[in-house]
């Protein structure tokens, strides 16, 4: 059905965006044809939630991340958003790799990139109108770089093109959005800006699971935190699952 | 100018306008070597398409249609071998190297067969491998107008599509865009291959498919421009060179095109980096 999904474009144009659990996975495992990453991995996001997965480097955090949404086929389990399968409801969901595979080299400029977000609403022969080019100026002028515009994509800097990437993710306007290490070697300035786009983000009571590494900032980001060591170990507020024992076995250390 | 050096001269621009546009999307994808694994699987098919005709005796009216259906036939299962490699988790260099082995090796078998009976001469093998515009007539040309309509219609329909799924292909995984394109690109550049072979031959392909992006690129900083801008100059210097073989220079034609490219591009290499304009092509 997926595969079937994707040749089709299917998506579900009924999807209730007033859901309570907005992410719901369900003994998800995932591996790379050998043992596997995550294992049994089962937890729900609650609509207007940002949960933070954290874990050791190995833990499989990008791992299930990719896993939810299909992009490495889960051996057992499921993920579904309002709901529904990704497939159906990709339109509302949308995901910012770690590592992103944008050939910055491209022809293109930085507002044709943003605009990239749009595409999932308009299907293959849809053409951007004025409705789209306004949210993808919206979304330019949240992340701050509406002045690059117009600038072609090779002449961005590392900074920028995270920057990008986000707004590219803004422009879709998704109700749920999974960001791995969006804070990873970003500069003060975008982390302010990024940190404030979360919030925006929240406050429209959408929801944001994110991998995240600065275990110190934890508390301050999110309201809860799932600690991820091949499986779900712990999860709870940030202050529960710094404090838990899972947490002293994950990392070998006590952050009480 | 009589009426065959026009033939030829139409044949020649619009293998230019097409394989140009289409290599400019081939080389930002980075599949140069994918298109020419593509040509090597169509050798298997236009092969088996000489004996077919000689064993069954089928006439001559037929042999275009059958060299179509086997060349897509066999070129489909070669590139068919590279996505499940690449799915198997070979990288894409492996893929190709070992699709494009599997292609010689079937074709050279094939062309033994075909040749014990008769059935495939040399001078075949050499128009297959060389092409030679100067023997095109108008049956062999309107397979690359139609595909060159198609494809200008799919252009301007697909273009945001197409510009997307070309430069964030994980993006444009998610966005649902992959599969759909992902199909619609393999019968494409089959079709490319079947369409220009007749022109160009086979060991010219791949240049006409690189080449024109390469000039065009360090000039340009838009998709439109690149795809537009490549589909240009193979026009144009496929049409010259025509022009040239047919009264100037007596020269094999394909050859002349591909030199022509060559020499444009480095023309405007040394021009850009003149300029300090634009960045390099991969």
């Amino acid at each position: 059905m997926n595969a079937l999904s994707n040749l089709f474009m299917i998506t579900d144009r009924n999807v209730s965006l007033s859901v309570d659990e907005a992410i719901r996975v369900s003994g998800l495992r995932v591996g790379y044809g050998g043992a596997p990453v995550v294992d049994d991995v089962s937890f729900g996001v609650n609509r207007g939630e940002r949960l933070a997965v954290i874990g050791a480097n190995g833990a499989g955090k990008s791992t299930l991340l990719k896993g939810m949404l299909g992009l490495i086929r889960p051996e057992t389990g499921s993920a579904t958003f309002l709901d529904r399968p990704f497939w159906a409801v990709r339109q509302h969901v949308v995901f910012v790799a770690q590592a992103d595979e944008t050939d910055w080299d491209f022809p293109s400029r930085v507002r044709d990139l943003v605009a990239m977000g749009r595409g999932v609403h308009l299907g293959l022969t849809g053409r951007l109108g004025a409705e789209d080019w306004r949210a993808v100026d919206v979304a330019l002028e949240r992340l701050n770089i509406a002045d690059l515009a117009a600038r072609p994509l090779s002449e961005l800097s590392g900074g920028q093109r995270r920057r990008v990437l986000l707004a590219r993710a803004l422009a879709q306007d998704p109700q749920i959005m999974l960001l791995d290490e969006p804070f990873q070697a970003i500069d003060a300035a975008t982390r302010e800006a990024l940190i404030t786009v979360l919030d925006d983000f929240q406050a429209e009571g959408k929801t944001a699971l994110i991998v995240h590494h600065n275990l110190g900032e934890v508390r301050s980001l999110f309201d809860r935190v799932a600690l991820l060591d091949g499986t779900v170990t712990a999860l709870d507020t940030p202050d529960a699952v710094l404090a838990s024992d899972a947490f002293e076995r994950a990392f070998g250390i006590s952050a009480r | 100018m009589d009426y065959n050096t026009l033939i030829v001269l139409v044949g020649l621009v619009s293998s230019g306008l097409l394989l140009g546009s289409f290599g400019a999307l081939v080389s930002l994808r980075g599949e140069n070597l994918t298109a020419d694994v593509a040509g090597h699987g169509v050798v298997s098919g236009v092969v088996l398409s000489q004996g077919v005709i000689v064993w069954f005796g089928l006439g001559t009216w037929l042999a275009v249609p059958v060299l179509w259906v086997l060349g897509f036939t066999s070129s489909a299962l070669i590139l068919c071998f590279i996505f499940f490699l690449r799915w198997r988790g070979y990288s894409v260099g492996a893929s190709q190297a070992l699709a494009i082995a599997l292609a010689y090796g079937s074709s050279l078998i094939l062309l033994s067969i075909v040749q014990a009976t008769g059935a495939f001469s040399t001078k075949g093998l050499t128009l297959l491998l060389l092409g030679d515009a100067a023997t095109l007539t108008l049956g062999k040309v309107l397979p690359a107008l139609m595909l060159l309509l198609v494809w200008g219609l799919a252009f301007l329909l697909l273009r945001r599509a197409l510009h997307d799924w070309v430069l964030d292909r994980h993006a444009s995984g998610l966005a649902g865009l992959q599969s759909r394109l992902d199909l619609v690109w393999a019968v494409a550049t089959v079709a490319l291959v079947l369409s220009a072979l007749p022109a160009l031959g086979l060991t010219l392909l791949v240049g006409m498919l690189t080449l024109p992006a390469l000039i065009v690129r360090p000039w340009v900083t838009s998709f439109s421009g690149l795809v537009l801008g490549s589909a240009l100059i193979g026009g144009v210097v496929s049409g010259l060179a025509g022009w040239l073989s047919a009264g100037v220079l007596p020269l094999p034609t394909g050859a002349l095109v591909v030199v022509s490219l060559g020499a444009v591009w480095a023309l405007g290499s040394v021009a850009a980096g003149l300029r300090r304009k634009g960045v390099p092509a991969r």
